[in-house]
């Protein structure tokens, strides 16, 4: 890994060099939000980009890059053929980018069968990464194995110095990238890696200011062991079944496959499907062994702490907030873990 | 009756994907014989949108159909010993293809006992059939209704009444057993009773198994899934969950 050193008054540059390589998305502050925008060289200071950079995760989650809500997978009998063009995603925290590698790649890219789709973007997508130097009090990744920093998984990460961003290049797509960028990018000084290393451990201490409690560590048994029905109707008392939380967690992977008529022809469409919904496991024939919500809550937990660690020995949750973030009536998955 | 193009092998146990044009797609396993290539038969109840187009196909008609998926049947464990097949109403039609394979090889097997239960007479898939299996040597067949009529001489009573008197002991043989979620509940406790252990009580489990190799999550049973992990999964892969039958 190499590391360079960005002006706080060359992202825009920055951003237009990695316009080359494809349609460039970056975080822009919104109602004191990130949310990822397209990049179309217009006059946007530089500071308030700098700015943007140093939000928590924005409030889309990474994975929807990845994994269209709603997709043609398969036509027939004319067939078509996939159009994934290059693209980049600036902004992206040690969270989602673990969404990705211990998640969803999990899931689509290993087993009996890779998703092509899904496959092609990760090859040809470029993910920069930032810290997360003032993390949230929704946050909770350092208890649950991430970082409010990224070392590893995207193909840059961009983290804060003194007088400017220091840029890691974590992978060979990373390298081809920065290779292009011309002299912008300068050395590393020795004193902007320190003022760097000092917000990571900064944040890492808000962090575990906030979240002073780690996790029981045999969370899968617990929850594996939790039957009784009441546990699971008290932590939904508040759920208005909005289903904010499913939708934008970084890590929910379901998907479900149904067909239209189109034309003389038929297209099976791919859609993210929600594990809330009262149909989600309902067999033909009608019996549906998740007809509660309080089974269908238990059901979430049981996938992301329970079954997921014991597949691939990591949890399908990466700390990111957003569910606690969007809940409608206040739900803590936090609390909930930890009555466990 | 199916004829893939190109023909489609499966091994019993597994299940296909079947297209109903412009509806969508469904979970079916195979009710023919795995050794019969070049045509494949699934049996239908009427009970959704999918199954309710099925029924609406022609012969000559066009399906789309992908697999197989899922897991076979281990036949080779049931050599030299006894296979209780259990089904409960069009249940049976998977185990169909169980026992249609087993026959290819009938003697490899100490005895094959195929125990039937439905609702009522008129419910029973391949009645015409039991007739020709109930003459095989090394066959055995028990059948039973809930709800007898007029003509009926066999036993009454749920699936499980078929369960006592064992001709073999548990310890000789193995069961294989599909059907509703209820009867396979009941099925299974009455087979742990009888002394079956736990690895030798195969199980057709029940989920909604929507892209079959198991990426979509809807059929996840604990930390498995049936479509790749299944769907027939033994006693001993499931036990520890609070109701796998549900």
């Amino acid at each position: 890994m190499r590391s360079l050193f960005l002006p706080l008054a060359s992202i825009p540059a920055f951003y237009t060099q990695l316009a080359k390589y494809g349609e460039t998305y970056h975080p822009r502050v919104l109602d004191s939000h990130a949310i990822y925008e397209l990049w179309r060289e217009e006059e946007i200071a530089a500071e308030e980009l700098h700015q943007a950079l140093k939000m928590v995760r924005p409030v889309e989650p990474l994975k929807e890059f990845f994994l269209r809500s709603r997709e043609r997978v398969a036509s027939f009998p004319q067939l078509f053929s996939k159009d994934i063009k290059p693209k980049v995603i600036v902004g992206a925290k040690d969270c989602d980018i673990r969404s990705l590698i211990e998640i969803q790649d999990n899931v689509y890219l290993k087993g009996v069968l890779e998703d092509p789709f899904y496959k092609e973007r990760r090859e040809k997508y470029l993910v920069v990464t930032v810290d997360c130097p003032e993390p949230a009090d929704t946050c909770f990744c350092l208890r649950i194995g991430g970082k409010p920093y990224s070392v590893w998984g995207g193909d840059l990460n961009l983290s804060f110095g003194e007088e400017g961003i220091i840029v890691d290049v974590l992978s060979a797509k990373g390298e081809e990238a920065v290779e292009k960028m011309g002299d912008f990018l300068k050395e590393v000084d020795k004193k902007e890696i320190k003022k760097r290393d000092k917000h990571r451990t900064d944040a890492e201490r808000r962090l575990a200011k906030v979240n002073p409690d780690e996790f029981a560590p045999d969370l899968p048994d617990r929850i594996e062991h939790q039957l009784d029905t009441t546990f699971w109707a008290k932590a939904l008392a508040n759920c208005v079944d909005c289903q904010a939380c499913e939708r934008i967690c970084p890590t929910c992977y379901c998907f479900l496959l149904y067909d239209i008529p189109v034309g003389k022809g038929v297209e099976r469409v791919k859609v993210l499907d929600w594990c809330y919904h009262a149909a989600y496991g309902r067999v033909g024939g009608g019996v549906n062994p998740l007809a509660h919500f309080s089974h269908r809550l238990r059901n979430r937990f049981e996938c992301k702490f329970m079954a997921f660690p014991r597949n691939f020995k990591v949890s399908a949750c990466t700390g990111c907030g957003r569910c606690i973030a969007g809940c409608t009536g206040k739900i803590d998955i936090r609390e909930v873990l930890r009555a466990l | 009756m199916l004829e893939p193009k190109p023909a489609l092998s499966f091994h019993a146990g597994q299940f296909i994907e079947l297209t109903a044009p412009g509806v969508g797609e469904a979970p079916f396993t195979p009710s023919s014989s795995p050794y019969v290539e070049e045509s494949m038969e699934v049996t239908i109840m009427k009970v959704g949108r999918v199954t309710s187009k099925l029924f609406d196909v022609r012969p000559g008609d066009t399906l789309a159909v992908r697999g197989p998926y899922g897991v076979p049947y281990e036949t080779d464990r049931y050599e030299g010993r006894h296979v209780l097949i259990v089904g409960g109403g069009v249940g049976l039609a998977p185990l169909r293809s169980l026992f249609l394979a087993l026959l290819h090889n009938v003697s490899a097997y100490k005895k094959i006992h195929l125990y039937y239960g439905a609702r009522t007479p008129k419910d029973i898939v391949y009645d015409r059939l039991f007739k020709e299996w109930g003459k095989i040597k090394n066959v055995e067949i028990r059948r039973s209704v809930d709800v007898g009529d007029k003509n009926w001489k066999e036993k009454v009573g749920v699936v499980t009444v078929l369960l006592d008197n064992l001709p073999f002991k548990p310890k000789d043989g193995l069961a294989v057993a599909c059907g509703p979620p209820v009867m396979m509940k009941f099925v299974t406790k009455r087979l742990l009773e009888l002394g079956f252990a736990d690895e030798d009580i195969y199980l057709s489990m029940e989920k909604n198994m929507s892209c079959g190799f198991g990426k979509c999550g809807h059929c996840r049973l604990g930390e498995l899934f049936c479509c790749k992990d299944g769907p027939v999964i033994t006693w001993d892969r499931i036990k520890h969950l609070e109701d796998p039958f549900v």
